[in-house]
């Protein structure tokens, strides 16, 4: 039983990826990422760390899938042009991605302890979120603090980032604008 | 059946995160498209997690209830920060595209040297 689960999120977890890789419709490939999550937030249960599969859904998904929507709806999403598939730089990705992938399975083989089943034994084994809140704030309280100060940098600045893109449409309406001016003094 | 398809191990876990690594490791180098590389980082993230995940379910497993599995929190910091990246570079593309109408990294490129 677990097996066949591992199997179908693992392939559709595989797809999905691909499809996020390959497909031309960048909003497609959103929905896809969309799939990945949820699939892995699956995977995550299985590995019996079910507060991390609840964050994955509610915070992952949500927030990252909320902020690209939101960027997806910002930029122009018309698909890509229609182009010849770039042969030679996909022959070299490929070449790369498969030497890394084979030096990654060649140092799985050599695990030492690679072929423990990880769910026998007993079930009572599960990280409560009461255990990891207690060890996120005694052990692991100055890498929380230095994470809230990180959230706190990016709030103040993609604000930042946000009001100097609005007033650079600003100022450049405005350049239009007196060109436009320039040439009817012109004109007239 | 075989074992390999019926038993489920470690290494099947690390050999599925190695695998969406990759996967996203050659979407960041063959897409045009920032928003496309953006996903791509995000999976590369995700593979991470998993890998983490398994290790610290691994700890569990092998050692008892008592067992470091710090794993997880790992993951707690990972998407924190996940979020964060996404927030600041989801604004630098919007930023950009309205500046100068692009999404593709070919169309950006006066820093390369």
């Amino acid at each position: 039983m677990e097996a066949l689960v591992f199997w179908i999120l693992a392939i559709g977890l595989t797809s999905a990826a691909l499809a996020v890789v390959f497909h031309r419709d960048p909003v497609a490939a959103a929905f896809c990422l969309l799939g990945v999550l949820l699939l892995m937030a699956g995977v995550f249960a299985m590995l019996q760390a079910f507060f991390m599969a609840t964050v994955q859904i509610l915070f992952y998904t949500s927030a990252v899938m909320a902020l690209f929507w939101f960027a997806l709806k910002q930029v122009n999403t018309r698909t890509e042009k229609k182009q010849s598939l770039p042969w030679v730089k996909l022959g070299l990705v490929g070449i790369v991605t498969v030497l890394l992938g084979g030096l990654y399975f060649r140092i799985l083989g050599k695990l030492p302890h690679g072929d423990t089943m990880l769910n026998r034994g007993d079930e009572s084994t599960t990280w409560t979120p009461g255990r990891l809140g207690e060890l996120l704030f005694n052990t692991y309280l100055l890498p929380l603090q230095i994470t809230v100060l990180l959230l706190l940098a990016a709030v103040v600045g993609v604000v930042q980032l946000g009001r100097h893109a609005v007033m650079g449409n600003l100022a450049k309406s405005d350049f239009n604008a007196d060109k436009g001016l320039e040439s009817e003094q012109k004109r007239s | 059946m075989s074992s390999v398809f019926t038993e489920i191990t470690l290494n099947h876990y690390l050999a599925l995160s190695g695998i969406i690594f990759m996967i996203g490791l050659a979407g960041v180098m063959l897409r045009r498209d920032l928003m496309v590389i953006y996903m791509c980082l995000e999976l590369m993230l995700n593979a991470a997690s998993l890998a983490l995940i398994s290790f610290s379910r691994f700890n569990v497993n092998r050692f008892g209830p008592d067992a470091a599995a710090e794993g997880q929190l790992m993951v707690l910091f990972i998407i924190a920060i996940a979020v964060a990246k996404a927030a600041v570079g989801l604004a630098l593309i919007v930023a950009l595209y309205r500046n100068r109408q692009t999404r593709n990294v070919n169309d950006l490129a006066e820093m390369r040297f």
